[in-house]
């Protein structure tokens, strides 16, 4: 049997408050039981620390991971400057959780540690399934997880979704066994007898001519056409570089990222542009490797809308019949301010898809991850601007 | 020389010459044919040259084209980007109003509740006269209004920044329409108004809903049906379930109805129609905001038909399958 239970709540003024009524919200319809794992997503406004401690008191012996957020979103509504809880407790699913450390210096070994550290965990067997929460502002989004696939497998299942920090592009944290943590990964296995279903999609368009990325380092995009990176922005949003430079290029970038053609995918898969610097290059969330046919992407709110429904619909599918038990949704922050006020219409069309019942929580991520329009059994990539979805039902 | 000879020379001159008369004549024809094959070859290199200019022009024509829809694209992607960030802007604006209004309704509900407490403590006091009685009493009428003006308000900031949260349970939806009819009548009845429930044989199954939300919905229609309604007045409360699909609520009154002009912005928050103004009642122009909210929220319709002067039915339609 499998439980789900979520709670949020805005005591701005008292974080501890706050996880605690979240937390007890939560666990509310379990009556009997305590929940093996809670996952936990925040407003950075709140003291990291003191919103776990809120938790712990209620659910002194559970897993708790997670992580802060660009946006909260829960069953019946999509907020800011909240705290949300999805406590899930279950006698089928085993849940064992990792870390790995040290994102900024090597993302690749990062990865690859979370993924050995979750393996250690469950007594030296791989999971069954790995969620991955990795910190959204430093490293390289695609070396993580290709670490992560290094020890798992190539085709192994992963899904998951970088942290945030409410837009500010500064700093994220990572909860792992109640402890906040930064420049991270967190890793969560699920082992046992369940169903899943993953569902990816963005629904974003390709505007103007392809163009080859001439020169890269890692996750700083260089030369485009053998011209300076920020160049292309430029001529796209007609500012000058400098202006590129003074803030987060993300604040006016995230809804005009890069896309990249890659095999067996019928989207291109995007890259989020982050920070550009005075010698015009691009850092993006993940490497775009020199060679790489680029084009700038659009977005358009009724096709972000019907991608969403879309994902839903192929994570269903993938259930095999299974009932539905909870929805974890990894959702760009990008989609949020392209949609506006209608950003609960994404998320109402994909609870209403999967089940009006089934308890959804999840958050506004800085990067995505998971196979390419959420296929089994082919390899996980990072991606930006994508309704990523995981439903686990009971078999 | 004999004869014999000279006739075999003459012969031999006749064929000497006819030799070289078809020499000639076989150089001639393929002169001709030269010249006209060159002719041939020099037509086709033109129509060759022709032809490759029309195609190196079409294909400079077509990357103009590629590079002016190019250019096109990044001015489009320029306005998109105006268009956004001016739409942030706004909807930041717009933040900064709801949090206005949520914090300055928070701050004014204290104040105003207590000061209806001490007002009813006043009304209960024996030793006052009628008259100061009479004028408590309306200050007391004046309080609550602004204390339900005060709970309009919070509740549209709620619904601004997404903040309303459902509830979900099984509800008897026919025992709070009930409810609030049996709470308004006395006002009702202070105003000469008379409410009717009709009912009917149709069952109204029990219903997953947000009850608290249903009442404010019900609440909210039925006052103003005796608000806006005349004196000696009527107002219908009717139940029904279309098709099996889904239950319709109508309440109709005979009031003032609502203004050809008004109709389209009948459910704008803050709005309220001329005729509703000049009335002298009282309306914060929230009611029917909310009403739509929470209604389209339930995956509902709202709706009205009105005729100035005579009445208007206002109704909510709620799917069977979807609450």
């Amino acid at each position: 049997m499998i439980k789900a239970g979520v709670g949020l709540s805005q005591e701005l003024s008292n974080p501890s408050l706050a996880g605690k009524l979240a937390a007890i919200e939560a666990v509310g319809k379990f009556n009997d039981r305590m929940p093996n794992i809670a996952f936990c997503f925040s407003s950075v406004k709140y003291d990291q620390q003191a919103v776990l401690d809120g938790l712990r008191e209620v659910m002194p012996k559970t897993l708790i991971v997670g992580g802060s957020a660009a946006g909260e979103i829960t069953s019946w509504t999509t907020v800011f400057d909240a705290v949300n809880v999805l406590a899930v407790s279950s006698d089928e699913i085993k849940f064992t959780v990792g870390v790995g450390t040290g994102v900024s210096s090597d993302s690749f070994a990062a990865g690859a540690m979370a993924a050995h550290s979750t393996i250690k965990e469950n007594n030296g067997e791989k999971p069954d399934l790995f969620i991955m929460l990795p910190d959204g502002m430093t490293g390289n989004g695609a070396a993580i997880v290709e670490g992560v696939k290094s020890v798992l497998g190539e085709n192994f299942p992963i899904i998951g979704g970088s942290m945030g920090d409410d837009y500010l592009f500064q700093k994220t944290y990572e909860y792992y066994q109640g402890k906040v943590l930064t420049d991270a990964i967190v890793g969560i296995g699920l082992s046992g007898n369940f169903s899943y279903g993953f569902g990816i999609r963005h629904g974003w368009e390709a505007v103007g001519l392809p163009l080859k990325v001439t020169k890269a380092d890692g996750v700083k995009l260089q030369e485009i056409d053998g011209k300076p990176a920020i160049k292309l922005y430029e001529e796209y949003f007609g500012r000058e570089s400098a202006e590129l430079v003074r803030e987060p290029l993300a604040r006016i970038a995230y809804t005009y990222p890069l896309g990249i053609e890659v095999d067996g995918g019928d989207e291109l898969l995007i890259r989020d542009p982050v920070l550009a610097n005075e010698k015009g290059e691009i850092t993006m969330a993940a490497a775009i490797p020199k060679g790489s046919t680029i084009r700038v992407m659009i977005g358009d709110r009724e096709k972000a809308i019907d991608a969403a429904k879309k994902a839903a619909e192929i994570s269903l599918t993938q259930l095999n019949g299974a009932a539905p038990k909870f929805i974890l949704m990894f959702n760009c922050m990008a989609r949020n301010k392209l949609l506006g006020v209608r950003c609960n219409e994404e998320n109402q069309i994909v609870q209403n898809t999967v089940g009006h019942e089934v308890p959804m929580a999840g958050f506004y991520t800085y990067g995505e991850q998971g196979p390419l329009l959420g296929r089994k059994g082919t390899p996980a990539y990072f991606h930006n601007e994508t309704m990523t979805l995981l439903v686990v039902g009971e078999k | 020389m004999s004869y014999l000879e000279n006739a075999a020379f003459i012969i031999f001159l006749a064929f000497v010459f006819l030799l070289l008369f078809s020499f000639y004549i076989i150089k001639r024809r393929s002169d001709k044919d030269r010249e006209k094959r060159l002719l041939e070859l020099d037509n086709i290199a033109k129509r060759l040259i022709k032809r490759d200019m029309e195609l190196s022009k079409t294909r400079e024509e077509e990357e103009q084209r590629i590079k002016e829809l190019d250019r096109i694209a990044k001015m489009l992607v320029r306005r998109d980007l105006e268009l956004t960030l001016a739409n942030e802007k706004l909807r930041e604006l717009d933040r900064t109003k709801s949090e206005f209004i949520s914090i300055a309704a928070h701050q004014l509900r204290s104040p105003l509740g207590g000061m209806r407490w001490n007002i009813e403590m006043l009304l209960s006091q024996k030793e006052i006269t009628k008259d100061i009685k009479e004028r408590i009493k309306h200050i007391y009428d004046r309080s609550k209004y602004m204390i339900r003006m005060v709970n309009d308000l919070i509740t549209v900031s709620r619904i601004e920044q997404g903040r309303v949260k459902e509830s979900l349970k099984l509800t008897v939806l026919s025992e709070i329409v009930r409810n609030v009819i049996a709470e308004t009548k006395d006002w009702a009845w202070e105003k000469g108004v008379t409410i009717e429930l009709k009912e009917n044989k149709d069952k109204i199954p029990d219903t997953m809903i947000d009850p608290e939300h249903f009442r404010e919905v019900v609440q909210n229609l039925l006052a103003n049906a005796v608000k806006y309604n005349k004196a000696n007045g009527k107002v219908t409360v009717e139940w029904r379930v279309v098709n099996n699909e889904y239950i319709q609520l109508n309440i109709t009154d005979t009031g003032i109805g609502i203004p050809q002009k008004d109709k389209p912005r009948i459910f704008s928050k803050f709005f309220r129609a001329a005729n509703a103004i000049k009335s002298d009642t009282d309306g914060s122009g929230l009611g029917l905001f909310v009403v739509k909210y929470y209604v389209e929220g339930w995956k509902g319709k709202v709706g009205f038909q009105s005729e100035e002067g005579k009445g208007t039915t206002f109704y909510i339609a709620l799917p069977l399958d979807k609450i």
